[in-house]
């Protein structure tokens, strides 16, 4: 206990001093985080140093994992610091390699994907894994329950023995390679008037507008969209299956050929600054309607399976959250995305990442909710569920029953 | 650090309380101030922390002792401040942005040190200097700012709501230095009228420690405010009298 005695002016400027000692005696440390792109990767723990920083930035859904990355950051950063202790081999590569995977095979992301240059072998949930040099976990989840159907499964089936009318586009990405294709028909059993569309990725506006295509989707999109809009269509099929995504202004672009006014369906956040729990609010994701588009208020069926995933995700949320149509979901249990690759790393502050020249982290950089505030991580479960397995899936081949659109057909139906 | 500081203006002040006769003085202080949350964000390009304007409101309440001129009391200011801050994005992404505007309630602490005197017989004009610290709590928040639409990345999207704070991220006490310099102008014995600028730099991080690595952020605001105060010391003689009886 101190105790002092005033007595005098001098006394008083020794309180001055002393308080001014004690105000600047408190001293502030401000860690200086370093560029993700400053990292060279000269060294493994360089490396890890680079992927779990720049994880901890930019990965999206922190508040919502159960995995305690600073734990991660505890456990493994002594395991890629002995790792530089031994001398470069493909064996030393492949368990960095391995040890990324343990660190991160849990996360719920769907858009996950660690992207490891020199390649490898390297073991996942028992299975070994030769040369891979990509791990995205929950693509290995969904294949342990069923490799994915080819398009051009359904699109044989689909074509010989359910459609009349068929019609098909074709367009290639030059870019990016990527083909998209969409089919249209009307469905030929039952007996409402049916239309049905399949489209392998989003790509749909850019294929409608693209001025050169081996098979120009655009009269065949117009097609469907004015055959929609007659009014002896009692409903429509929409085929998503094996869908990945695609591009963001396909959700205006062809659910809002289904609504007259705005309608709100999700949420989108960003990350706001480089704290692992910084957020922008959510905003508010709304389709916009298309010129001459109406309100449609008959059904509508999507068709899903377990690769239906990331931008066919919140299409299907926009269908979902139309008001005047019957939205339905006949298939599977989708995959479960819950976020979109949009903008860079640097607009939307986070999303995929580099650590020097051998690694990449793909994450989403925009975390989507449904309109209720949910994220998706575990998919869109259907309405009605019809699964593909393994003896469906040879029954179908046998018998050419396609047992999802037999589903669609006998719901509009009845 | 901070709670020997606090320790140390307690005591003082106390020393010097049980010493000596006191006046109490009460009043409103207005003021307008410029927040900066100082922090290192060099891991993010095209991001920069900018300070933002905002007011403080508060009601000092001040314990003078007339037998030491030099020594203007000890004062606490309950105060209702803002601490704003901006997030800019620079460059190309220029036109994002988020603007907190965080409001808090604050408990500032201070000695005051006065130099000067008496301009005639009614009238005094000191220079002072507050220092001590203060307490606050992050009473509310609200952002507003601009970022990529998310249903078109070429285009971009307001917002514009309350914050909502997060229970493992934000820490919502505060705790921090205090140190102004003024001048203070008495017309009469009853009045106190004061121009003062302070400078209040938080000394406990604005985040919880929730992360590996994290870079702290720290409020720094510099204000500027203007007071006046008012003699109580009426009512507490009278209670003297009565004790004296």
């Amino acid at each position: 206990m101190v105790t002092l005695v005033i007595t005098g002016r001098s006394k008083g400027w020794m309180l001055l001093l002393a308080a001014l000692l004690a105000l600047t005696s408190c001293k502030r440390e401000i860690l200086k985080p370093e560029l993700l792109s400053n990292y060279e990767g000269n060294s493994l723990g360089e490396m890890f140093q680079a992927f779990w920083s720049g994880m901890n930035s930019n990965y999206l859904f922190w508040d919502e994992e159960t995995i305690d990355w600073d734990s991660v950051y505890r456990a493994y950063k002594p395991k890629f610091d002995s790792l530089d202790q031994l001398a470069y081999t493909d064996t030393v590569m492949n368990r960095a390699f391995q040890y990324m995977v343990d660190m991160t095979s849990d996360l719920k992301d769907g858009q996950y994907a660690l992207q490891f240059w020199p390649g490898g072998d390297f073991s996942f949930e028992d299975s070994l894994y030769k040369s891979y040099i990509s791990f995205i976990p929950k693509s290995f989840r969904a294949a342990r329950v069923r490799n994915a159907l080819p398009d051009t499964l359904f699109d044989y089936i689909v074509q010989y023995n359910y459609l009349r009318d068929f019609d098909y586009g074709i367009y290639r990405n030059f870019n990016t390679n990527d083909i998209f294709q969409v089919i249209t028909g009307r469905i030929s059993k039952g007996t409402k008037k049916v239309w049905y569309t399949s489209l392998n990725i989003f790509a749909m506006k850019e294929a409608y507008d693209a001025t050169y295509a081996s098979r120009p989707p655009r009269p065949v999109i117009k097609n469907l969209f004015d055959n929609m809009r007659r009014a002896n269509c009692d409903a429509v099929i929409i085929d998503l299956r094996n869908n990945r995504g695609g591009n963001l202004e396909d959700i205006n672009f062809l659910v809002g050929q289904f609504t007259a006014k705005p309608v709100l369906f999700g949420y989108a956040r960003y990350k706001a600054g480089s704290g692992r729990l910084d957020y922008t609010p959510f905003l508010p994701m709304e389709v916009t309607p298309q010129p001459n588009a109406t309100d449609f208020n008959k059904k509508i069926v999507l068709l899903t399976d377990m690769y239906s995933a990331a931008l066919c995700e919140s299409v299907i949320l926009a269908f979902k959250a139309l008001p005047d149509a019957e939205v339905t979901v006949v298939g599977e249990r989708t995959y479960g995305t819950s976020g979109l690759l949009t903008g860079n790393d640097i607009s939307s502050n986070g999303g995929t990442i580099y650590a020097g020249s051998i690694l990449a982290a793909r994450m989403s950089s925009a975390a989507v909710q449904n309109k209720d505030h949910q994220f998706n991580f575990a998919g869109i479960a259907p309405d009605i569920e019809v699964k593909y397995d393994k003896a469906a899936v040879k029954q179908m081949l046998k018998t050419g029953v396609d047992i999802q659109l037999e589903k669609a057909i006998e719901f509009i139906n009845k | 650090m901070y709670n020997k500081f606090l320790t140390l203006v307690i005591s003082l002040s106390l020393a010097v309380c049980a010493t000596t006769e006191a006046q109490w003085y009460g009043g409103v202080e207005l003021g307008a101030n410029r927040n900066y949350l100082t922090s290192n964000t060099a891991d993010k390009p095209f991001f920069d922390y900018q300070h933002s304007n905002g007011f403080t409101i508060a009601i000092p309440l001040r314990y003078q002792f007339p037998s030491i001129p030099w020594f203007g009391g000890v004062q606490i200011s309950p105060a209702y401040t803002q601490k704003n801050y901006r997030i800019q994005r620079t460059g190309a992404y220029a036109d994002m942005y988020q603007q907190a505007t965080n409001g808090y309630l604050e408990l500032p602490v201070m000695a005051q040190f006065r130099f000067g005197g008496k301009i005639n017989k009614t009238q005094s004009l000191y220079g002072m200097l507050n220092l001590g610290g203060y307490s606050a709590y992050w009473l509310t928040g609200h952002v507003e700012g601009r970022a990529l639409s998310p249903m078109d990345p070429d285009q971009l999207q307001d917002y514009d709501e309350a914050y909502t704070f997060s229970s493992e991220k934000d820490r919502r006490f505060e705790l921090g230095g205090l140190a102004g310099v003024g001048l203070q102008y008495m017309p009469n014995k009853k009045y106190v009228i004061s121009i003062e600028a302070r400078y209040t730099p938080s000394f406990t991080d604005q985040q919880k420690a929730y992360s590996e690595n994290q870079v702290p952020r720290y409020n720094d605001t510099y204000s500027l405010m203007l007071g006046v105060q008012y003699q109580l010391s009426g009512l507490f003689a009278g209670k003297k009298k009565l004790n004296a009886k």
